[in-house]
């Protein structure tokens, strides 16, 4: 049976602009289940970043609901968000944020796990020897890796992936991509936005947004 | 990984951000300290003067009308000159200075007659007159006034009270109550109000005082009074009391200014926090998706407040001893030892030297517990 993690019901958002309000997302559904994989299509100001972000309990919704294990993320206080977080819930971005101050290894330890369960997930992405660089001494894919890394290592229900290989030369694209894979694989769930039409990855259902509705 | 030491990890990254605010707290911690070392210099400086210059004392005859001796100048009763032999021996004061004064009519008008003893007194010292001149026997003193009245100049003959003198010197006009005095010789003044061996004051100058002690008045007239009998004692504007006032006028100018530096600091500290909570967007919006709280955010940024702080303290504490050491002592020259930033001060200042930087930082940690990370993250 269908184990759905993460669903978002009539989702709607709406910004506040210099004048008035506009509609980042308009009365989006959808929902992933465990071991499944959705991408979340659309061209820039789509509402991807905002469709994830609120998945991710950090947008609060203007109206409808996000559920986490059928549970409504905004009905309850922040820090139990803050909790869903740094427990259930991954976040990969388009610009990494790894801390420029940090190596790569406490840029992992930083999601809050320990050294060697950061060092492992590290050494298994294929950074071994790069443990101990600071992000500006690795290459793009290196980064990203990392910042996989940070998501995966507390091992999430749900990995929520902002354009993750936006910047990525192919190579290293695939390398991330076989890493979600290998997650949703693993019993995980898998939300991943882009704006690419084609993209190396079995998905098990997509989504495409334009202008903050739900196309298809 | 604690906020602790994330704060330590971004402190060896920025370091300049990190030098710049631990200066702001090491010049807010300098400057209180150093106001603490130089209030205790300056008091340390005045009990010194105040040992040494003491009190100044007038001895009067018991029955004197004070009213009268204080609008008049002088009092109408007399004491026995022998009383200053009596007190020398005595270690009271300094200085003792025995005066006569009456006003009596001469020629145009009247003026008033004092007579000072040719020399100070100091039982085993030589010290400079504390009127600066000395009036020898058979000379006078005039004052601006009586002189030009009168038509005398230095060198000039003169009678008074049909006694002989010679003017020594006619003072330069001071727009006071000495421009109409003519001073002469005790005993040539005694002579000629009639009143020998008699005086009308004993001022005992410069009177010993123990170091700590706050007001020796009271022991000190009781002294004399005893040493004296049918006298009393009555007190004198002392140079201590105008050092006093002089420092606590110098400590309310700091009193003042303190404050407003501090602001000025705590301003600066701010300003840091907030443009390092900036630079920190992206991080602040990373950390709050990577589940951390609003309150450990802003324990981020409180904690580097107060490690910068401490090292602030650190700062300020060696600068505060340095100054204080080649400064203090030029400025109170007898202030021996308190130069010294003392262990007190130290503690004081590690301890409310974090409480400060991390106070001035509460609003920039306000803004960044508070930053939407969903707009951070948008824009980042």
């Amino acid at each position: 049976m269908r184990e759905v993690l993460v669903e978002a019901r009539g989702l709607a958002v709406r910004l506040r602009g210099a004048r008035d309000a506009v509609e980042a997302l308009g009365g989006v559904d959808c929902a992933v289940g465990a071991g499944e994989l959705c991408v979340v299509r659309g061209p820039s100001g789509a509402g991807k970043t905002t469709l994830l972000l609120a998945l991710g309990g950090m947008r609060r919704p203007s109206e409808g609901a996000v559920l986490f294990r059928g549970r409504d993320l905004y009905a309850g206080p922040a820090s139990a968000r803050d909790d869903y977080r740094a427990r259930s819930a991954g976040f990969v971005f388009q610009g990494m944020h790894l801390l420029a101050y940090l190596d790569a290894l406490h840029n992992v330890v930083l999601a809050g796990c320990s050294t060697e369960a950061a060092r492992a997930r590290l050494e298994a992405l294929g950074l071994g020897e790069r443990i101990e660089h600071r992000p500006s001494a690795l290459s793009a894919g290196e980064r990203q890796r990392v910042a996989l890394a940070r998501a995966l290592v507390r091992e999430p229900d749900v990995v929520l992936a902002d354009e993750p290989t936006g910047n990525l030369d192919p190579e290293s694209a695939e390398l991330v991509l076989a890493e979600l894979e290998a997650f949703r694989a693993g019993g995980g769930a898998v939300v991943l936005a882009t704006h690419a039409s084609t993209l190396s990855i079995e998905a098990t259902h997509e989504l495409r947004l334009e202008r903050g509705r739900r196309v298809s | 990984m604690n906020a602790l030491g994330l704060a330590l990890a971004e402190l060896r990254h920025r370091k300049l951000s990190a030098l710049l605010f631990a200066v702001a707290v090491a010049a807010a911690v300098a400057l209180v300290l150093l106001f603490v070392v130089f209030a205790r210099a300056g008091e340390a400086d005045t009990r010194r003067i105040q040992r040494d210059a003491g009190l100044n004392l007038v001895i009067l005859p018991s029955d004197v009308a004070l009213e009268r001796y204080w609008t008049d100048g002088f009092a109408p009763e007399t004491l026995p000159a022998a009383h200053l032999e009596r007190i020398a021996d005595q270690d009271v004061a300094n200085r003792l200075v025995p005066i006569l004064s009456r006003d009596v009519e001469w020629g145009t008008g009247t003026v008033r007659v004092t007579g000072i003893a040719g020399e100070t007194f100091k039982r085993g010292g030589h010290m400079k007159p504390v009127y600066g001149r000395v009036v020898e026997p058979g000379t006078m003193v005039l004052g601006a006034l009586v002189a030009r009245n009168r038509g005398l100049a230095a060198g000039d003959a003169a009678s008074l009270a049909g006694e002989p003198f010679t003017v020594a010197a006619v003072l330069t006009e001071k727009g006071s109550r000495e421009d109409a005095e003519v001073f002469l010789d005790l005993a040539d003044a005694q002579r000629v109000l009639g009143l020998e061996g008699r005086v009308s004051e004993i001022q005992a100058l410069e009177c010993h005082c123990a170091a700590d002690e706050i007001d020796p008045q009271k022991r000190l007239s009781e002294a004399i009074e005893a040493l004296l009998p049918g006298t009393r004692v009555v007190r004198r504007e002392r140079l201590a009391d105008s050092r006093r006032r002089q420092r606590r006028t110098a400590e309310r100018y700091l009193g003042t200014a303190t404050p407003i530096v501090l602001m000025l600091c705590a301003l600066w500290i701010a300003t840091l926090a907030m443009l390092n909570v900036r630079e920190r967007r992206a991080e602040i919006g990373v950390l709050r998706a990577l589940g951390r709280s609003r309150w450990r955010v802003a324990a981020i940024v409180l904690a580097r407040a107060s490690l910068l702080g401490i090292c602030g303290a650190a700062l300020g504490w060696a600068v505060a001893a340095l100054v204080a050491r080649s400064v203090v002592p030029d400025v109170f020259r007898f202030a021996a030892g308190a130069e010294a930033v003392g262990s007190d001060l130290v503690a004081f200042a590690f301890v409310l030297a974090p409480v400060f930087a991390v106070a001035a930082s509460l609003v920039p940690a306000a803004i960044a517990a508070t930053q939407d990370p969903a707009e951070v993250l948008r824009d980042a």
